[in-house]
């Protein structure tokens, strides 16, 4: 039987490890990658997914739905994360290029992807990486709560504790600097290079 | 279509995100569509960033090299790194390294359980259970030394069983040929596994029996060394003690 988070989370008050377990086992690999693409190091990202189910944990009993799950989860993650950047005073790390190599790369094939299709995909993946590290903090939060983790604009705005239009400022300021720098990267065709002129 | 300024009254930047991420009011959306359809400008900045959306969904993070989390519930008392090392282990890890430790440790101690009349014993240590004094006059010990045996034999029986009952069945359903190539074949597989066996042991054997002549060599130039230590000793002694009553009379003598 499928439980939702919230069924699970009451279980887990309750005293049920094994709904807790379901939770971590659901929520793990988000949490990671967003810590991932937060923090930029692999093993700074896992730390923080460690700590964050430790504390969710913890703090299970003091939970009362006031928000989804998720966001919960998300907010104290990104809160480790913000710590990890404070403490360690620099910005997000852009994974050095490594040699490629070809079986490893074998192996993360589509059946239908040729080995250059994947190389250029993996040179895309890292252009795209440096470049997001480049950003200022909130706007590479923004991109990646609303890219890759799906959340509304409202969630994301209540989840960083800031306005809705601020929320969109920022992912639109953010996604400007991506395009730039990707057609300056050559990683993608050249648009419309200057900013748009709005007469109002 | 203007190509060179937008006319659309209210938060562009607002609206183009939203549109292009679908998490829109109805009727900004329809505001918004309509305006698009006419501004070259918003129409090609929203194609655009279509195209980022794109890139960005080529970044993936690196698959984890390791366990994410401890596949269990935390516990509520905060764990030392080390220990987290140790749950991230998995759990077959953990059991080869228990096992691992209890073999290093009774070896290094050279653990000796025996039981008999007087009860269990355990014994520990590289004396040789042959030199032990009163060992000849012993009664007959019930060696209890390794606990694996008992269960090495029940597995054995397992697998004479299993291979018995394989053979029959094998035997039923196959012609005179397979079955003489197939015992054929147990039989080489059974010699060689004898060879591998033999020679192993020889070699463990020999690797004992040099370190233990080793251990014996120490020990018996630690016991020269120390007998000489002792004689040299007892000589000064010797050698003092005259002096010393020498000394003494000397005293009284003169009270």
């Amino acid at each position: 039987m499928m439980w939702t988070d919230e069924e699970l989370v009451a279980r887990s008050i309750r005293g049920d490890a094994e709904s807790f377990n379901q939770l971590i086992l659901r929520w793990e690999r988000p949490i990671y990658a967003l810590a991932y693409r937060t923090l930029g190091r692999e093993e700074d990202a896992r730390d923080i997914c460690q700590e964050t189910f430790l504390r969710a944990f913890r703090a299970l009993p003091g939970f009362r739905g006031q928000a989804k799950f998720s966001s919960w989860l998300y907010r104290i993650a990104l809160n480790l994360c913000r710590d990890w950047m404070r403490r360690e005073r620099r910005a997000p790390i852009a994974q050095p290029p490594e040699d490629v190599d070809l079986m490893e790369l074998a192996a993360a094939a589509e059946p239908s992807e040729s080995i250059e299709d994947l190389i250029a995909r993996r040179d895309l993946s890292r252009a795209v990486e440096r470049v997001m590290a480049t950003l200022p903090e909130e706007q590479r939060t923004a991109i990646v709560l609303k890219e890759y983790h799906g959340l509304t604009f409202q969630e994301i705005a209540d989840l960083i504790g800031c306005p809705l239009s601020t929320v969109k400022t920022r992912l639109y300021q953010g996604l400007t600097v991506v395009r730039r720098e990707l057609v300056k990267s050559g990683a993608m065709a050249s648009g419309r290079p200057n900013g748009p002129a709005v007469r109002t | 279509m203007s190509d060179r300024f937008c006319t659309y009254r209210g938060d562009r930047e607002g609206a183009l995100v939203a549109y292009l991420y679908d998490d829109i009011e109805p009727a900004e959306r329809r505001v918004f569509e309509s305006h698009v359809a006419t501004c070259d400008m918003c129409s090609t900045e929203l194609a655009g960033l279509g195209v980022v959306r794109a890139r960005l969904e080529q970044w993936a993070p690196p698959e984890p090299s390791r366990a994410l989390t401890p596949q269990r519930a935390p516990r509520a008392a905060d764990r030392s790194p080390a220990r987290a090392a140790w749950y991230d282990a998995p759990t077959w890890m953990q059991a080869v390294a228990a096992v691992l430790f209890l073999g290093v440790a009774a070896g290094a101690a050279n653990l000796h359980i025996t039981y008999n009349q007087d009860g269990l014993s355990v014994r520990t240590g590289w004396l040789d259970a042959a030199q032990a004094p009163g060992s000849a006059v012993a009664p007959p010990e019930k060696s209890v030394a390794a606990p694996s045996v008992a269960a090495d034999s029940v597995s054995q029986a397992d697998l004479v069983a299993l291979r018995e009952t394989l053979r029959r069945e094998i035997e039923a359903a196959a012609s005179p040929n397979v079955v003489r190539q197939v015992r054929t074949l147990v039989a080489d597989s059974e010699r060689k596994q004898e060879n591998e066996l033999a020679l192993r042991i020889g070699t463990l054997y020999r690797d004992f029996q040099t370190q233990r002549a080793a251990d014996m060599a120490r020990m018996g130039r630690s016991l020269d060394t120390l007998s000489n230590n002792t004689g040299l000793a007892v000589q000064r002694i010797q050698s003092q003690v005259p002096e010393y009553v020498k000394s003494q009379v000397r005293l009284l003598q003169k009270q």
